[in-house]
Parts: C-alpha cells; structure tokens; sequence
C-alpha cells in the first residue's frame, strides 16, 4: 500500500476524532463550570492509555482482546486473525511516574511488554507522557508440520499525547520505535540467535477512553504498525527486509 | 450514554474499518534496472564462447564490495533460448541477504565485459553493474583457452549503483576454486519465487520460470488447478484475488471459469496470462536448462490427465536426451487417494506425508517441511532406499546455511534459490 494513502486516511481519521471532540467538548462545557486553566482535571473515570500521572501506589488496569490484520505478504490467502487476550495494568511509583505493563497472549503468540511512563499535564486540556518499554514475545509450536520454538527480547520508546475532551471521554494519540535486541529461534535441533539492536519500525496508536455502558467504560483503540518484524508471526519465519503494515485493533474494560 | 458518544463510538468502528481496508492495495514489482554501455554493444564486442564461459565459473573471494556481497561469491552461467537465440546469463550468488547478479558477458579483444542488475530480495534494493576482466588478470589466458586456476587468478573489476544511476561503487572479484559439483537440487517455489518477493515476473508464469535459472533454480514447483472445462492450469490460491491478479471483476475459483475465460479476461499481477501445465512444461523443457519439475497439487480428482501430461514430457525429453525428471506432489490423503486409484501408479511422485505414506505409494521423493527438522536419521533411512529428500520451503537465510551445512536433503525448496545455490555451489 501506498505509504502517503495511510497517511491520508490516518489524517482523515484524526481529524474525525478531533471534530466530534470538540463537538463533545463544547457540549461539555455548556453543562460544567469552566475549569482552571493550566491544570487539568482528573480524567473522572479509569484510564490505561491516557498520559496522565497515577499518583503514588495507585493500580488501574483494563482486560480486552486484540485482533491484529496480518499483511498478505506475510500470510498470502490465508486472512485468519486469531484474537489474543490483552491485559494492561498501570502502578503509580511516583507523583509523575508509573510503571505500564501490556500482556498478550494466545497460546502461539504472546508478549509481555513493561516499561516506566513519566506523565504531565501541560495544559488545561492536553497531558503528555514519555517512557520505554521492553517486550518479551514467545511461543512454542508443534504439530505434524512444525517443531518450532522462538522468542525475543524488544524495546519501546514511547511518546503519547492525551486529549482530554471532558473527565468522561480521553483521547490518546501514542507514537512509539520499534528496537529489536534479541532474537532466538529453533527448529527441531537446529537454533539460530541475533544479539545486535536493529531498528524495525515505528507505529502509532490512536485509543479513545470513555463511557460505554451505565457505569461501565471502555477502551477502544487502533495502532497502526510499520515494520520489518513482528513477533506475532515468528512461526512463518518471514523474510522481509522492508516495512509492511500490521494494524492492531484493541477493545478492553477496565478492571 | 449520549448519542453524541454513541456517534463518535460508531464513527470510531466506522473509520477504523475503512482504515483497515488498505490493506486491498499491493506493492509494485521492482523494476529491473536496465544498463548498456557503447562498448559492450559495439559491433566489436562478441558473444562468449562455450568453453571460456565454463572458465568463468568458480567461487570468487570479495574485496571490493563486501558490504553488499559478503566475503565470497559463486559464479554459474545459465541460458534462455528463444527461437533460435540462445542467450547466456552468468548469475552471481551471495550469502548476504538474498543479494544476486544477473549479468551478461560480451568479449572486446582480450578483455571481458559483463553488465546487468543485481538486487537484494529480502527488500527491494536494485542497481545498475558493470565487470571487466582485463586482459592483464586473466582476460588474455581466458580467450586463449589457458587454465585459470594457477598464479595468477582471474580478477573480475566492477561497480554497481543503486537504481538506473552509472555503477559507481567498487567491487572486485578473485576466483578462488571451482564450483562444487555434488548432485543437488535448488528448487525455486512457484515457478522461480513468489510474487510478493516484487520480482520483474507473478509467480506461477511462463516468465517466472524462464527467470528461474538466472535466480540459481535448477528446479521448479508450480500449483496445479484445474479449470471448469478440465484444463490444468497453474495457480496458487484458492480463489482469484487481488493478490496474484489485476482487477478483473471476476471472483471465485480458477475452477469457475473456462480456459477460455480465464485468458480473455484475467491477467497476473504484471499483465501475463495464467499458463497451461503443457504450456509450461514445453518451456521448461526446450527454453531452460531447468532439471525438475515439482507439479504441486492443488485439484481433487483430474489426476490422471496430470500424469498423462507427466508421461508425455518424461517421454520427449528423454527423446531429446534431456535430463527432466517431472514429479506428481502429493501434499494431502486426498492427493494420495487420487494418486492410488491411478491405473498406472508408477509415476514419479513426491510425498510431503509420512514416511509409511511415502513407501507404501512407493514415492521416488519424501519432501517434509523444514519446519519439522533436519530429522537426520530418517533421511538416510530413506536415501539408502533408493530415494531422495526435499525439504520445503526454506527462505530464511541464516537456516538456509545451517541446513546445507549440517542437514541430509538432497534439495531445498525456496523463495530465495539464489541463496540456496550460493551455499551449494561454493560448499566444499
């Protein structure tokens, strides 16, 4: 795909979320005292993705599924995506630092990623966090056609931006680096390791938080993926040297 | 929840799922970089003879250059007939990155010239490249018919560029010792690679499998479909798509369609027709120096206009003393049950199941995944049978040595035959 297309329709979705936010915003405001500027107001719900600062001790968490498209030149005809169970939790170390920890799973593809944030409120509405993640990916595979076995070790600078329409309704645009540190496959008896950092990709994430359903909220995202490897199809052994796109679609309820 | 929340909770799915529908888009092939100077199309410069051809082959040490190419490189001549021009390919095979050359060779008096393209696979880096050798380092011993192994070693000189730019970046090659010999068969998937690969040619063509040999292929596997009106046919996927076609309008199976229909109205992905087996197998046997042809099966029931096809090319090429073994895949039970319900069950086959599979259908060849192993001991079980072994499909370059250095089989099937044929060629 043409890489300016993506960024057309990455545009156009963005613009999207922004108009009906201020369309949601401005409805907001006719209804709530208009607030302090420069200080932003306590998301008024449970958040996973939104850069803003937890406070000491403070657990949030949220459990969903992911569903990743992979690209067909990787998996040709067959268009399966296989949904992996996602667990994010967050735990406050500090005023402005907490730790992120992302687990997802299914059997053949699983990854845990962790990794500290450091979060900031600049303005009356926008927060900002930056943090680094590392990501273990694994998983075995044996039937009457494959004996097979990998896993790695990633990192993850991060940057995200949040947009806080109201305390009800958060957006985040997220944009992280893909940094592949390690690498290790086996097949019957044969293994083979790659040690040297290699940059892979980089990728985007757009999530929205907010209400869903009476007291209820929920966590809607896409993050869109442009890189040389994924460890979710570590099994195909894919060849590629040049950036595909994998887009991620994620839905979790917080916990 | 307000509707305006539920608005922009369905304007979210809404464009998520537009956002994901680019996928319906596909890159384009790489295009061959084309590169002629004067000299090597003045009337001065002649074809290579057969036999300095032959001397030209061997495993070179890299000096210049290695960043592209590693530390060493096979170098193996290959041709292409068409009518009455036989056009001869000297293919440079590496072990880094599924980098190869495909160049031409002209001779202007005792110097020797090659220009083409080369291009890495496993992304889409190509380029424009130019060799000489000169008359001082080994061009002279070269036309005069002199051996080339001794003090003095052949030198190819040359440069590359990135795209159609004039080559500029040094590379030098110093032969070292000839190509191994040893009876092995690099198999290329699909008729010479796949598709997404972005090669000049669509996988499973006639193009693609008079490329194949210039790719180090010294074999091919190509799928089978049958079309509504019984023609064998070569395509991979289940349903016509946008992967492998251009825009048609046509959906469904190759089974759905006449011959006819199909030819009129569907192109591969760079505009060529989808060929018949016969079509196919006639090129390989009078276009190609190609030895093998792995006919995958991809159909349920029609078999045996399949082996009639396979017996009528064993037979003409034996005619024109060809080498050309042409094996029946039976990749499933359902293929295996065909292939026992033929009144002539003797037809070279070639059995991806098990190994009792294999010897009660008496398969000349046992062709597991390579994702099973190397599984050492059953191949030497099975060779001292009598038969070989394939393991498919390999692409990936760092197993790719592992397995031609410490693995059993008797070919590899890969994307990437350039790769199998460097480890081939200059394993010793």
């Amino acid at each position: 795909m043409p890489l300016y297309r993506l960024f057309f329709r990455l545009s156009v979705f963005l613009v999207f979320l922004l108009m009906v936010a201020t369309g949601v915003s401005v409805q907001a405001q006719r209804h709530r005292p208009r607030l302090p500027r420069t200080i932003m107001a306590r998301p008024d719900m449970p958040f996973v993705y939104f850069p803003y600062p937890l406070g000491k001790k403070r657990w949030m968490g949220s459990l969903g599924l992911a569903f990743t498209v992979p690209p067909r030149a990787v998996t040709e005809e067959f268009q399966v995506t296989v949904p992996r169970s996602d667990l994010t939790v967050l735990r406050g170390l500090s005023k402005h630092i907490y730790l992120s920890a992302r687990l997802t799973a299914q059997g053949l593809q699983n990854h845990l990623s962790i990794g500290p944030r450091y979060a900031r409120p600049v303005s009356e509405r926008i927060s900002l966090s930056i943090g680094d993640d590392f990501g273990l990916w694994g998983g075995i595979l044996r039937s009457s056609q494959f004996n097979s076995q990998g896993f790695g070790l990633l990192n993850y600078p991060t940057v995200s931006l949040g947009y806080q329409v109201d305390p009800q309704l958060l957006l985040t645009l997220k944009a992280e680096v893909i940094l592949n540190l390690y690498n290790f496959s086996k097949v019957g008896q044969v293994a083979t390791k790659t040690n040297a950092m290699q940059l892979e990709g980089a990728g985007v994430t757009m999530a929205m938080e907010q209400p869903f359903y009476g007291r209820k909220h929920v966590l809607l995202g896409f993050r869109a993926l442009y890189t040389n490897f994924n460890w979710q199809f570590w099994a195909l052994f894919p060849t590629f040297d040049r950036r595909l796109f994998y887009p991620e679609l994620f839905i979790g309820f917080y916990l | 929840m307000s509707v305006r929340r539920y608005t922009l909770l369905t304007g979210y799915i809404l464009l998520t799922g537009w956002l994901l529908g680019c996928q319906t888009d596909y890159e384009k092939m790489v295009p061959v970089p084309a590169l002629r100077s004067p000299a090597f199309s003045s009337p001065e410069a002649r074809p290579l003879p057969a036999p300095l051809l032959r001397a030209v082959e061997g495993v070179y040490a890299v000096s210049d250059g290695a960043n592209l190419v590693g530390g060493q490189v096979a170098l193996k001549w290959t041709y292409l007939i068409q009518g009455r021009d036989t056009t001869h390919y000297l293919s440079v095979f590496t072990g880094r990155e599924a980098v190869f050359f495909v160049l031409e060779g002209r001779r202007v008096g005792n110097t020797l010239l090659f220009e083409g393209y080369w291009r890495k696979l496993l992304n889409t880096d190509t380029g424009t490249a130019r060799f000489t050798i000169p008359a001082e380092q080994g061009g002279s011993r070269l036309v005069s018919g002199e051996p080339v192994t001794g003090l003095l070693p052949i030198t190819l000189q040359g440069t590359y560029s990135y795209g159609d730019a004039e080559p500029v970046f040094s590379v030098t090659f110093t032969y070292q010792r000839p190509l191994n010999t040893r009876p092995f068969a690099i198999l290329a998937h699909r008729g010479g690679g796949r598709t997404s690969d972005l090669l000049p040619a669509s996988e499973n063509s006639v193009e693609m499998i008079r490329l194949a040999s210039r790719l180090g292929a010294t074999g091919i596997e190509i799928d089978i479909r049958f079309t509504k009106d019984g023609v064998p046919v070569l395509y991979h996927d289940e349903q016509l798509n946008l992967r492998l076609l251009k825009k048609s309008g046509l959906v469904g199976t190759v089974g759905d369609y006449t011959y006819q229909q199909l030819t009129t109205m569907v192109q591969l992905m760079h505009g060529e027709r989808i060929p018949t087996l016969t079509e196919v197998l006639e090129t390989v046997l009078t276009q190609t120096p190609l030895q093998l042809v792995w006919l995958d099966t991809k159909y349920q029931g029609g078999m045996e206009t399949v082996r009639d096809i396979q017996q009528a090319y064993r037979q003409k090429a034996a005619a024109m003393g060809r080498k050309l073994d042409i094996l029946i895949g039976l990749p499933d039970e359902q293929s295996v049950q065909q292939y026992e319900q033929l009144a002539d069950p003797s037809a070279p086959a070639l059995c991806e199941l098990t190994v009792e599979t294999v010897r009660r259908v008496d398969a000349s060849v046992w062709a597991p995944r390579w994702t099973l192993g190397q599984q050492t001991e059953t191949i030497q079980a099975l060779q001292a049978e009598g038969r070989r072994v394939f393991t498919w499909t390999l692409d990936d370059p760092v197993y790719i040595e592992q397995y031609m250095n410490q693995g059993r089989f008797d070919g590899i099937l890969s994307n990437y035959p350039s790769v199998i044929a460097f480890y081939h060629y200059a394993g010793q």
